[in-house]
């Protein structure tokens, strides 16, 4: 499924390849199973009864109509889509306080962004990996 | 004749501080940083309200209908436009008879409390933009000012050039 292939060892996608034989972190490999953990804890999210449907079962009236600030959004089922903009805002906001050079802002903090993004991803399955041995 | 002391920057901008306190990136906008104070009020101002348009008015609250205080609230007050919504939403609360969760099912209510991941994230938003404020702050109150310093720099070019 995933056939990506490192670029400097030829080693292909893997838990192995994450650090393939050039002794370099495989950036595609990373991405290829940052991306698959990313979809299977959004399917498994998705499986999970959103907690409204607990706490208001017993009210046989519809949901009102989305009213802006005076309602709550209906985002149960992609709320982990929610993240990355909050990786970002925290990203653009670090790196221009902390940058001298505005016109730097966002490159680094593109770079923040994406180290953010695969460090969570990473702490996420180190916490999966644990949960499912013990 | 001695010569007089050189005049030192302050050592903290108080009213800028407070200007960012009131309104993210005002600060900046205020010592002269106007680019830096756009993108912090844009970016910052846009995870406050992205809080609020998730979660609602019911995610800023400083005691929960149980009476004890919110330590999520320390973070959101750190943008003063928190304790207006805070006010409201307090008002608005008033009007529920009993306890906050029982929505009226007469009809339409002046607000709907929000639950589950909708108020987790639109919590998460509003604290962290609160705290992104601080730093916000932090850097304003300890930023010398750009307006001051670009004429003295001017000057002593000047002068560099007419010695």
């Amino acid at each position: 499924m995933f056939d990506v292939r490192c670029s400097m060892c030829d080693v292909r996608a893997g838990v192995r390849a994450l650090a393939g034989r050039c002794g370099r972190w495989c950036w595609k490999a990373v991405w290829a199973v940052s991306l698959a953990v990313v979809f299977a804890s959004t399917a498994s999210a998705a499986e999970t009864p959103p907690d409204i449907a607990h706490r208001t079962s017993h009210i046989a009236h519809p949901p009102p109509a989305y009213r802006p600030f005076l309602e709550p959004a209906p985002i149960d089922r992609y709320w982990l889509w929610l993240l990355p903009p909050l990786i970002i805002a925290v990203a653009v906001v670090y790196r221009t306080i902390k940058s001298d050079d505005l016109s730097e802002v966002p490159r680094r903090a593109a770079y923040l962004t994406l180290q953010v993004a695969v460090f969570m991803v990473a702490a996420a399955l180190a916490l999966w990996i644990v949960l499912r041995l013990f | 004749m001695t010569d007089p002391a050189p005049q030192r920057p302050p050592l903290w901008n108080l009213p800028a501080a407070i200007a960012a306190w009131l309104l993210p990136g005002l600060g900046h906008l205020l010592i002269g940083e106007v680019k830096r104070g756009l993108i912090l009020a844009t970016a910052i101002g846009t995870l406050w309200i992205a809080g609020l348009l998730l979660g609602g008015i019911s995610v800023i609250q400083f005691k929960t209908h149980k009476d004890q205080v919110r330590p999520w609230f320390l973070g959101q007050m750190l943008i003063a436009p928190s304790l207006v919504v805070e006010y409201t939403h307090d008002r608005y609360r008033a009007h529920y008879p009993t306890l906050e969760p029982t929505p009226d099912p007469d009809g339409p209510t002046l607000y709907e409390p929000s639950y589950g991941r909708p108020y987790e994230i639109g919590t998460l938003y509003t604290a962290l933009a609160g705290l992104l404020n601080l730093l916000a702050i932090i850097d304003v109150a300890y930023r010398e000012p750009k307006r001051a310093k670009a004429p003295t720099a001017a000057k002593a070019q000047r002068e560099t050039e007419a010695g």
